[in-house]
């Protein structure tokens, strides 16, 4: 039961600091704003033409019939129904990777120190980090939900299927945060985590049907994506989202996203075990 | 004092860190219950090594500690809920008000809400922030910010609290508060209290007891008057010049002199230690007149705690020591500042 407090006080901290941060509640508004204003309506133009291009392509092969910008976007009616999963899957990878960066500026000012002292079992603090990201993913993506909507992206599954979103969100960027806090824990400087951050953050997108199709991508990276987390997350939003009730395939998704936070997890509470015995 | 319960007790302590930099090299030390006992020592020296050791934050590489009647290595768990720990790192969390600090602190130690309240209420009153309390930390003085850092090293009353440099970087006028509240604590709950300083001042008026620590040994400990009385006299402090090679001998002239103790060059300087001090210059000046060297500077002072640290470490505690101290406290400021957004 102390476990449990203690993880609740970390998360409480955390919380605190959260709604502190104006910049960071500002971005989480304004971040999918801009993805949808100007990556959004540019892509729409384009995949039009890139979905008209590979139709071309398609027919000079004397490939088979007619191929509308729907299949060549897995399925979405337009690119920005496709992009939302992605950009969903984008925000929580992001609030999650740069999870670890807490740790190593407690540890600067001393605050790791003071509750290493304190007699609260070690485990809490990563937890505590964890289910705090995972609470302020969740509103994120609730925000993002809404300005899809106005975005004119309809989420097939209806209001239920919006939470379900949240919850495979939250998880996800609570995974990706068990990563970063492991990592926090070990390195000691700041910007050997962001450094490590900036070389993850770009190819886990990109290697992932996050941003643009699979048909889209070369097949050394379409083999690399299947490693991705992201690719696990995107499915399963992007079911949700424009395909219906896809029980199996949402499962499935979201499967291995608990998998994924069962193993970092573990990984954070192992690490800090090490580091602060 | 060995007819008082050891609340602490050290044995052959070593702190050896990765890249084999020995910090602290077998000490032995041994603290009663209700003590105030002082670290006195200059940048380097081992103090917060020693301190981090027995507060359980980092390992021990050698010897053993036992911090209110636990062993250190065996049980750390234990330790911490006997133990209070003020850092030298001005540790609070600026991005939540004085009474959530404290708040968490309490939560961290199990304290129930109606405890919370109270001991909330009393630590508040007693560091004086009461009217400041729901304000972000972000705005306080650095003078506030330690108090309240202090005020959580207390929530808990803890029977042991460990004080690392707890007026670093702050002006005098804190800085008497806090030792008033540091002497207030031990009298009013009978807290066992071990800080480590730089400041003689504070070693000399706060401590029971000094340990004087240079380079991860520990070169005396004892209580501050009875640390003066051991150099024994009068300190002169006198710089030589000398034409040719007749310095030794006049060195050796001035240890001849029956008021003199002990002589120790150190650096330009050479502080001789006499009976009594008036009566000895005229003295000194006799015995070298017929050699080439002379005294081109002279003082005569009580043996200060500054002697004692010379005597026993046969190094001062410089004002550059002190000078990049305050430094790296600024720059902890300036990181602080850098953090919010
Ligand atoms: N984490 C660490 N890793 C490696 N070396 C360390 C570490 N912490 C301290 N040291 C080294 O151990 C020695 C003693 O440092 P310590 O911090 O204990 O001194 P101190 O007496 O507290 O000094 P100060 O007055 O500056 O606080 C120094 O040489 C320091 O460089
Ligand atoms: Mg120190």
């Amino acid at each position: 039961m102390k476990l449990g407090s203690d993880i609740y006080y970390v998360f409480w901290r955390e919380m605190k600091r959260f709604w502190l941060q104006k910049t960071r509640v500002a971005m989480t508004i304004f971040q999918p704003l801009i993805w949808f204003a100007l990556m959004g309506s540019t892509m729409n133009n384009l995949t039009q033409g890139m979905a008209a291009g590979s139709l071309m392509k398609r027919m000079m092969d004397g490939g088979t019939g007619p191929l509308l910008i729907k299949n060549f976007l897995d399925g979405a009616p337009d690119y920005m129904t496709y992009v939302a999963g992605g950009i969903i899957a984008m925000t929580a990878l992001s609030g999650g990777i740069f999870g670890g960066t807490t740790v190593v500026w407690d540890r600067r000012l001393g605050f790791l120190n003071k509750m290493l002292a304190a007699p609260i079992n070690r485990a809490s603090i990563p937890l505590g980090k964890m289910l705090a990201i995972a609470v302020q993913n969740t509103i994120q993506v609730a925000v993002i939900v809404i300005i899809a909507m106005i975005f004119g992206v309809n989420f097939r599954t209806g209001l239920t299927g919006i939470l379900l979103i949240l919850f495979i969100a939250a998880l996800f960027s609570m995974g990706m945060s068990g990563i970063s806090l492991a990592l926090g824990a070990r390195l000691k400087s700041i910007e050997a985590l962001f450094a490590i951050i900036n070389m993850l953050f770009m190819p886990l997108i990109f290697s992932s049907p996050a941003m643009f199709p699979a048909s889209a991508m070369p097949g050394w990276l379409l083999a690399f994506s299947h490693w991705n987390p992201v690719t696990y997350v995107v499915m399963p939003l992007r079911v949700l989202i424009y395909k219906g009730w896809l029980w199996k395939d949402i499962l499935f998704g979201a499967s291995v996203i608990v998998g994924f936070v069962l193993l970092t997890g573990a990984l954070a509470v192992l690490q800090f075990r090490q580091s602060f015995s | 004092m060995p007819q008082k319960t050891l609340t602490i007790e050290v044995k052959g302590l070593t702190k050896i860190y990765p890249g084999g930099i020995r910090a602290v090299n077998g000490v032995d030390f041994a603290v009663a219950e209700g003590e105030i006992f002082g670290m006195l020592g200059p940048n380097g020296a081992g103090k917060s090594s020693i301190i981090t050791m027995l507060t359980t934050l980092s390992s021990i590489t050698g010897g053993t500690a036992l911090v209110a009647g636990e062993d250190v290595a065996a049980h750390p768990y234990r330790v911490r809920r006997a133990i209070g720990y003020v850092s030298q790192d001005l540790a609070v969390d600026d991005n939540l008000t004085g009474w959530e600090n404290l708040f968490l602190q309490a939560k961290f130690y199990g304290l129930t809400n109606e405890q919370v309240k109270q001991r909330l209420n009393e630590v508040l009153t007693m560091v004086n922030l009461k009217d400041r309390a729901h304000d972000l930390a972000e705005t306080y003085s650095g003078g506030m910010r330690k108090r309240l850092d202090i005020a959580e090293g207390l929530i808990h009353r803890p029977r042991i609290l460990f004080l690392d440099e707890p007026t670093l970087g702050l002006d005098i006028q804190t800085r008497q508060e806090i030792w008033k509240y540091i002497l207030f604590l031990r009298k009013e709950a009978g807290m066992t209290i071990f800080l480590t300083t730089h400041y003689m001042e504070e070693a000399d008026r706060l401590c029971d007891r000094i340990a004087i620590i240079d380079r991860g040994v520990i070169k005396a400990i004892d209580t501050p008057d009875r640390l003066k009385a051991e150099i024994g006299g009068d300190v002169i402090t006198m710089t030589l010049n000398d034409s040719g090679r007749g310095i030794t001998r006049a060195v050796e002239l001035i240890k001849g002199l029956p008021e003199v103790r002990q002589v120790k060059s150190h650096a330009e300087e050479y502080i001789v230690i006499v009976e009594n001090g008036e009566l000895t210059v005229p003295k000194i000046f006799e015995v070298i007149r017929d050699t080439d060297t002379k005294i081109t500077k002279i003082t005569v002072k009580r043996p200060a705690l500054d002697d004692v640290y010379l005597h026993f470490t046969g190094r001062g505690l410089r004002d550059e020591i002190e000078g990049s101290k305050e430094e790296g406290f600024r720059q902890r400021m300036v990181m602080r500042r850098a953090r919010r957004r």
